[in-house]
């Protein structure tokens, strides 16, 4: 039963986990830049949707307020630093060690804003459970799942789907080309970031609903996640997606023979394990 | 031009007349607090600077320490050893403070050579770790160490609550192994038996995992030593049914009285702040309660000043070295509660707490 009940809990984090890969994944395909920041975004989601509960607004408007300022802030980012880095001719790693500046910011304005205290989202309902046979989840983890299948199916449906999707994609894979054919690249990457951004707001507010919030929590979230974009193949939604429900599925079981501690180490030595084996990850990148 | 020179010599004499009204104000006496204010230690690290703000202010605010203000410098350890490190030598060679108030048990210990090296005197109102026993004789515990609190809420489980079957769930810290440890070998030496054992990290919240494997191996209380993210576990507590009462040390007092804590039982060092000053303390920061941090802190704050002051009235310079020895010739101090220090760490009561129908009461009292 323990192993059942972990084995859930595993899958529901692993949702979290491949909207934060995806998102991360579509930043990284279609601009090149290695967006370390979206860590940074995904601790933002949390606080702004607190803070709007805080003062009020009902929980679902607070999390599309707070998806709403993700994005903002998202465009922000690709506007105010790393298109003016790439224009000076930049190179990737200095736009990674600015975007490790902009998370490192991001995280202390946070702090400094709200409280470098764990935060409770002051919701009654945060802490009721909800019993499907044997299993007993949190009202937030349901949530966490439910939200993150949903996220994940909307951004399928755009990358496949939609001709702004198809549109990214082309920028994605060919950047000089899509200059000279007028997809407006630059256009483009802020959109992917503002949509991005958007969607990493939804698990950056449902799991510290669930576990509370801190500002500094975001960057081992993004490592675990950056396996599963490596791992389920570049590019590759479904692929990460499911990746990442594995990691979330295996760090969990693992515990029924290891201990919490050694979890982490766990997957990262699979991580390199599979990438000494099978470089180009388990699913084929697009 | 005589005129002007006349001038010159009237303001001049106004001006020394001036300076020589003003009464000459003694140089303040500054020590040091390396604190965790940021970081998933800083709801422990902000209440500790109210009790040593709301100290200062007092000890000011009645004349000083002999006639000379009292004044603090604040630095963040967010709980980190290393950040502790530069802190404490950002303190003493660059603010020259003879005397550290610290914060959490990794800092500290990794403090405690320094300490001994440049004759600082390090006080330790609320790092429990057992090396802090011994770490160094400029260390100074005013409260009592993990293994000191553990012997007492041993001894209460296996005697009078009849317990043989406990888990364990420990922060992976200084402190959260040495109460592992502690309750290991006091429960098993007590004739129990521990029959899981299971880490959390330092800043995570999510203790579900833990606690699902924990409870599945039937134990008929858990230990828990965590420092933070006390609020977080009790909810998660709350969440899974059925779930064996928690047993714990001074650490869990913020979780007594949550809704998921009844039947919860924790160690308890004793003391009090008078009504007075408790009432004065609820009404400046507009808090319910004056907690144990808020109130350990206030109370090292007043014991600091107090050995500062008997070095001062001895007529001998504020030094690490004068500090520690007035403080053990002192040997017993009257604050929040008796204190008594016949070593590095001080004598204080334990008390066993239990929560019944949502209150903390003594857990005699509740038999």
């Amino acid at each position: 039963m323990l192993l059942f009940q972990l084995f859930v809990e595993g899958i529901i984090y692993g949702i979290a986990l491949g909207i934060v890969a995806i998102t991360f994944a579509m930043v990284y395909r279609t601009t090149g830049i290695f967006h370390v920041a979206h860590a940074g975004i995904l601790t933002l989601g949390g606080y702004l949707s607190w803070y709007f509960v805080s003062i009020g607004v009902p929980f679902v408007l607070a999390l599309v307020l707070s998806a709403g300022g993700c994005a903002a802030v998202g465009v922000l980012i690709q506007k105010a630093v790393y298109e003016p880095i790439e224009r000076r001719g930049g190179a990737p790693l200095i736009l990674l060690i600015a975007s490790l500046g902009v998370l490192i910011s991001l995280q202390n304005i946070v702090a400094i804003l709200f409280s470098p205290n764990i935060l409770q989202f002051d919701l009654e309902w945060r802490t009721s459970t909800i019993a499907a046979g044997p299993i007993h989840l949190s009202t937030p983890q349901v949530l966490t799942a439910f939200s993150g299948i949903g996220v994940f199916l909307a951004i399928f449906y755009f990358s496949n789907h939609t001709l702004l999707g198809k549109r990214v994609k082309a920028v994605a894979a060919n950047k000089f080309l899509a200059d000279i054919t007028r997809l407006q690249p630059k256009r483009v990457y802020a959109i992917v970031l503002a949509i991005a951004s958007a969607c990493v707001a939804v698990p950056g507010t449902m799991l510290p609903l669930d576990q509370g919030l801190q500002p500094y929590t975001g960057i081992l979230i993004l490592l675990v996640a950056k396996i599963a974009v490596l791992a389920g193949g570049i590019g590759n939604v479904a692929g990460t997606f499911t990746v990442a429900i594995m990691l979330g599925v295996l760090q969990n079981v693992a515990l029924t023979f290891i201990s919490g501690q050694w979890t982490i180490a766990l997957t990262f030595s699979l991580f390199v394990a599979l990438m000494l084996f099978k470089p180009t990850g388990l699913f084929r990148a697009q | 031009m005589k005129k002007s020179i006349l001038s010159v010599i009237c303001a001049s004499a106004l001006t020394v007349g001036v300076f020589a009204a003003r009464p000459v104000l003694a140089e303040a006496i500054t020590v040091g607090a390396i604190l965790p204010l940021t970081g998933p230690g800083a709801v422990v690290g902000l209440a500790e600077q109210r009790g040593i703000e709301f100290a200062v202010a007092e000890i000011n605010k009645s004349g000083g320490i002999d006639g000379r203000n009292l004044e603090v410098v604040y630095d963040d350890s967010q709980g980190k050893a290393d950040l502790g490190i530069l802190a404490f030598n950002k303190q003493v060679d660059l603010d020259g403070v003879q005397a550290i108030i610290g914060a959490y048990s990794g800092p500290t210990i990794a403090m405690a050579p320094l300490a001994t090296r440049k004759k600082v005197l390090v006080l330790n109102p609320a790092a429990q770790s057992d090396k802090l026993a011994k770490a160094s004789p400029f260390v100074v515990n005013t409260i009592p160490l993990t293994s000191d609190e553990v012997s007492v809420i041993v001894d209460y489980i296996t005697k009078q609550a009849k317990i043989t079957k406990a888990g364990i769930i420990y922060e992976n810290s200084a402190a959260g192994i040495d109460s592992r440890d502690d309750f290991t070998k006091q429960f098993k030496a007590a004739g129990g038996q521990v029959t899981a054992e299971e880490p959390v990290q330092f800043g995570d919240t999510n203790f579900r995992p833990a606690l699902l494997k924990v409870a599945d191996t039937a134990p008929q209380v858990v230990f828990v030593c965590i420092t933070q993210g006390h609020s977080s576990f009790a909810d998660q507590v709350g969440q899974q049914a059925g779930f064996p009462p928690v047993v714990a040390t001074t650490y869990m007092t913020v979780a007594m009285g949550h809704p998921a804590s009844n039947g919860w039982m924790n160690t308890s060092i004793r003391g009090a702040l008078k009504p007075e000053v408790e009432a004065e303390f609820k009404t400046l920061y507009k808090v319910d309660a004056v907690n144990f941090f808020h109130r350990e802190y206030y109370n090292s704050t007043k014991l600091l000043a107090e050995v500062i002051g008997n070095v001062l009235k001895n007529g001998q310079e504020v030094t690490g070295a004068n500090l520690r020895e007035s403080l053990f010739k002192t040997r017993e101090f009257d604050g929040i509660a008796k204190l008594v220090f016949d070593t590095n760490t001080a004598d204080r009561q334990v008390d066993v707490m239990k929560v019944v129908d949502g209150k903390v009461v003594p857990a005699e009292a509740s038999n």
